[in-house]
């Protein structure tokens, strides 16, 4: 008999806490329960045989810290004793549908981007664990994880180290969230689409507590739920941490989440084998059933679930390359910076998915598209749409989505659909299906529609559902062939109606070649709103673009009480070109003047980036560029810098002076031909184990108002990367930041890395632990206290 | 061990201390204009609205060793500093508290769109975790069970010669990962980085006939 046999069939019974009971029997407090495994395995047999006497019929083994980040001896041979210790209680036992988990625990370190953790460095740790164990368990259980993207690192371990069934349990506050911010819903969603087979909460609070959160993952998903709450909230007594619910206490609040529909229930922190059989006497009398929630099309992110079926979304269509200049060179020079600031521009502007294309020929697009994803999400909490036609770029972004992403896309060509459909089954997604095959887009709407059948029917071979298609209209320019704005519309009709398939269009393809493409475009998306379209993908920063949408959303009920449009409309005034959104309070442009602030400098020097940036545009219609940052830039900055170092103008306000400058500078930028302009190339890292790098990018803002090329790694940068990136760029000058005692040790590797292999470049060191005595220490050449300091040696440097 | 987790309405009753928001500016001791001040007002605003303070604590035996051994909770550490912070204490409070993930996403946002407000946003959190801890503390002094003590001020790892590496004792000691959602890198940072781990000496007071 498996475990599968029986789950979801009906209901299963967990054991209860292991930390709790092994202190009753000595285990000191610090003192890792794990290594019980190896020292005293009759007490864990112990453990196990009670709980299978209490009437459970899970088994978590006593693994929950092995992991080779945190045990670094014996790994293994913890892990093997762990389950055969279970393995050996079900043996004495004599009981059937007893089941042995391995029970796989939180790393204890938080994954990049916000922690300093790599994800695949994650799942290969879990790895380990799970190669030790499964060769002996029945399942894997993962449990406690707080992090949604740590749970799936786990799950991708299970499975592709294992053939087991694979639960997972999460640890939700409170407040029904998860430390990373997910909810019930946003990581039930995406572990679904993992393939997991049950999933649920644990530890963190009692029954009542998770209740909730119970309810919301049985709403959510059709798969089996688990709940595994602690026995209560902890409390002090004696020096002893106390659990004051008594055990029939708990089995009585465990009724409501057996009754809601859980499939397995057992207990963690504070509950034992007494526990744990008070709960399987009680819940025995409730008859066993399981909720079905209807499957609908959603996707997510770490924290969100969107669904068409509530309302149309926007999918910001700016990062993506294609005829993007300024996109391209930023995909071109590593600068991701670039692209996290178009992704918060669109989602500022309304966009509720962000496209993410980062195909360029020369650039390692794979490698890109995890960075790109791995990045835009701590910056953002929108889901995203992976976007490219390298299923290997596919994967890489997939494989670090913290959620349930748009793919786009798969098609009706065989190759095609054999690459991208084991994508979406393993990895989970809602995909875009392009209707086309190996004849190329047929003219008419029968035609895609007939393909769609194809791949949806290729789908459910795989195992994917057709909730889990959008179908794309394809819109062609009319301009090539009038009759292809009426075929898409018809596709997006026919799809709804008679395929139940939720659709998407790439929407201003439709007037490509065409003089005022937004007036076409426009209209083109009201059309195709009203013929029940589910994702536009469109500009978020176009007007044109956004009043369609908003007026379809409060004239068909979506925007309820019309709030939205409302509060966006109701201090705009109605003009024949539609207007940008309006400018900020209390600047020259909101107050109509537009001569208050008409020197570029006085902007700067004002810190005022909105004027700062209209006025160099005025300018720019008539003055050399060059002239602009020579005569209007820099004397103002030298100002601002001089007070700054006087002591009579402060750091914010030196930061929004560079901002105005950075803001007037993107303008400039454009109009100067490309290599020229640049006093100097500055490399700039946080050293490798340091995260901060506020300090670092206020110097890298500095360096660039002053006309240096600043090539920035980032924060926690090796050594080596440092010095080889400066050897093959032939860097001449490189600044260090370091803000902590604990990585200053790095600053000084990296500078014996440099010494080494590029002996001749100057090194600058700064942060709030260094001095100029130390950095003389550790062999820097110089000691910059602030980012004016840094950009004064750069110019003694470069001979500026 | 126990967990302090105040909801949105008394989280929103914080209140940092502006100097200190203004030194983490760069202002020093001056005053900023009345711009910045609007600005920092703001930010706190955004702040109180998005932070999860918590915080997990223990009060355990204090032992005092030869050579400034200190021992308490399963723990053991030298230190000049800390034992003569906790000279005559008979308990010590481990406490490791975090104001969430939120400001440390507001910051990683606000360094692409406006360095300023990251700076802001970053001076106003490392004042808000300590008001934090500032109330949390005397509400903890005010519990019946702490009736007739005295508190020592707070001493984190890292101060004095007290090691940062004691972080990789006392974080898993309190399971502030699984309580409050606190996690150590390899260079022994906090994350969530607005994050404290601090020991506070209990001294039992002398009743009135001890004294006479």
């Amino acid at each position: 008999m498996k475990i599968t046999d029986l789950l979801g069939k009906q209901r299963l019974i967990a054991d209860g806490g292991t930390g709790t009971w092994l202190q009753t029997r000595g285990l000191v407090p610090g003192e890792l329960p794990d290594l019980w495994n190896l020292t005293h395995p009759e007490e864990l047999i112990a453990l196990h045989s009670a709980y299978i006497e209490a009437g459970a019929n899970m088994l978590t083994t006593n693994t929950f810290g092995a992991n080779p980040l945190r045990i670094t001896d014996d790994l293994e041979k913890i892990t093997e004793a762990g389950v055969l210790n279970a393995c050996k209680a079900r043996e004495m036992s004599g009981r059937e549908n007893v089941f042995v988990g391995l029970d796989i625990g939180p790393s204890g370190h938080l994954l990049r981007p916000m922690g300093d953790l790599d994800f695949e460095e994650a799942v290969n740790a879990f790895g380990r664990v799970i190669r030790s164990g499964a060769p002996y368990a029945d399942y894997i259980m993962i449990e406690t994880m707080s992090d949604s993207l740590e749970a799936k690192a786990a799950v991708l371990a299970a499975k592709e180290n294992c053939d087991l069934p694979v639960f997972i349990t999460l640890i939700f506050d409170g407040s029904g969230k998860l430390l990373t911010g997910g909810t019930p819903a946003s990581s039930a969603i995406m572990l679904e689409g993992l393939g997991v087979d049950a999933v649920g909460v644990n530890c963190g609070l009692g029954p009542d507590g998770l209740l909730p959160a119970v309810e919301e993952m049985l709403r959510t998903v059709s798969i089996p739920v688990i709940a595994n709450p602690n026995a209560g909230l902890p409390s002090v007594e004696d020096g002893r941490t106390v659990y004051k619910v008594t055990p029939e206490e708990f089995a009585q609040e465990m009724r409501k989440i057996a009754e809601a529909g859980a499939s397995v229930v057992g207990g963690c922190c504070g509950t034992t084998p007494v526990y744990i059989r008070a709960l399987s006497e009680t819940v025995s009398s409730i008859p066993f059933h399981r909720p079905s929630p209807e499957k609908k099309t959603v996707l997510g992110s770490f924290c969100s679930v969107l669904s068409p079926e509530d309302k149309p979304l926007l999918i910001g269509e700016r990062i993506n390359p294609t005829g993007k200049k300024r996109l391209q060179e930023a995909l071109r020079a590593g600068d991701t910076d670039y692209i996290l600031s178009e992704a918060i521009r669109q989602e500022e502007a309304g966009a509720q998915i962000l496209d993410v294309n980062v195909g360029l020929p020369g650039i390692d697009e794979a490698g890109f598209m995890r960075k790109a994803v791995t990045l835009l999400q701590s910056v953002t909490t929108l889901p995203l749409q992976l976007d490219s036609s390298d299923p290997e770029a596919l994967e890489a972004g997939l494989r670090v989505y913290n959620g349930k992403a748009l793919i786009n896309s798969v098609n009706g060509k065989e190759e095609v659909m054999r690459s991208v459909f084991p994508l979406v089954k393993k990895y989970g997604g809602l995909v875009v299906a392009l209707p086309l095959d190996e004849n190329g887009i047929p003219e008419t709407a029968e035609g895609r529609i007939a393909i769609a059948q194809k791949i949806i029917a290729r789908a459910e071979e795989y195992g994917i559902p057709r909730t889990d298609i959008v179908l794309d209209g394809l819109a062609m320019t009319v301009s090539a062939d009038q009759r292809m704005a009426d075929t898409a519309l018809r596709v997006i009709r026919c799809a709804r109606k008679e395929l139940g398939l939720h659709t998407i269009l790439g929407v201003s393809n439709i007037s490509f070649g065409l003089p005022c493409r937004p007036i076409l475009n426009g209209t083109f998306f009201t059309m195709a709103l009203t013929e029940g379209l589910s994702f536009g993908i469109i500009n978020p920063c176009s007007e044109e673009m956004m009043q369609p949408y908003r007026a379809f959303c409060a004239l068909m009920g979506y925007d309820r009480d019309c709030a939205d449009y409302i509060a966006y409309y109701k201090d705009r005034k109605m003009t024949a070109a539609p207007s940008s959104a309006p400018a900020e309070p209390g600047s020259a442009a909101a107050a109509g003047d537009t001569e208050a602030h008409s020197a570029l400098s006085d902007a700067i020097l004002r810190g005022l980036a909105g004027p700062a940036a209209e006025e160099a545009k005025k300018l720019l219609a008539f003055e050399e560029p060059m002239r602009l940052i020579e005569e209007e830039l820099v004397p103002a900055l030298d100002i601002v810098g001089r007070k700054y170092e006087e002591g009579t103008l402060y750091l914010p306000q030196l930061l929004r002076s560079a901002e105005a400058a950075q803001a007037a500078f993107a303008l400039i930028r454009e109009k100067i031909p490309q290599g020229s302009a640049k006093k100097g190339r500055v490399l700039i890292a946080t050293v490798e184990g340091d995260i901060h790098d506020i300090g670092k990018n206020i110097v890298k803002v500095l360096l660039e108002n002053y006309s240096y090329d600043v090539l920035d790694l980032g924060k926690d940068v090796p050594p080596e990367v440092i010095a080889e990136t400066a050897v093959r760029e032939n860097i001449k000058l490189v600044g260090l930041s370091a803000l902590m005692t604990t990585t200053v040790t790095a600053m000084e590797k990296t500078i014996q890395e440099l010494r080494r292999l590029k002996p001749e470049t100057k090194i600058v060191v700064g942060g709030a632990v260094l001095t100029e005595a130390y950095a003389k220490t550790i062999g820097a050449d110089a000691y910059a206290k602030d980012g004016m300091a840094t950009v004064r040696y750069a110019d003694s440097v470069f001979g500026n | 061990m126990q967990i302090d987790r105040p909801d949105r309405k008394k989280t929103r009753l914080l209140e940092p201390d502006p100097k200190e928001i203004w030194r983490y500016c760069g202002y020093g001791i001056n005053v900023p204009d009345e711009d910045e001040l609007s600005r920092i007002e703001n930010t706190k605003e955004q702040l109180l609205d998005a932070v999860e303070p918590c915080c997990v604590w223990e009060c355990c035996d204090l032992l005092f060793g030869e050579d400034d051994l200190l021992s308490f909770g399963g723990l053991s550490v030298r230190s000049r500093s800390l034992s003569k912070v906790l000279q005559g204490c008979s308990a010590v409070i481990m406490l490791a508290s975090t104001l969430g993930l939120a400001p440390d996403r507001m910051i990683a946002r606000a360094k692409i769109t406006s360095l300023g407000t990251a700076l802001r946003l970053q001076a106003v959190s490392a004042a808000l975790i300590e008001a934090y801890l500032d109330r949390f503390t005397e509400e903890l002094r005010a519990l019946p069970s702490f009736s007739g003590t005295v508190f020592r001020p707070r001493f984190s790892p890292g101060y004095g010669d007290l090691p940062l590496t004691l972080q990789k004792e006392l974080l898993p000691r309190l399971r502030a990962q699984q309580t409050v959602g606190i996690t150590l890198n390899d260079s022994l940072l906090m994350m969530p980085s607005k994050s404290v781990t601090a020991l506070i000496g209990v001294e039992r007071c002398l009743t009135d006939t001890e004294i006479s």
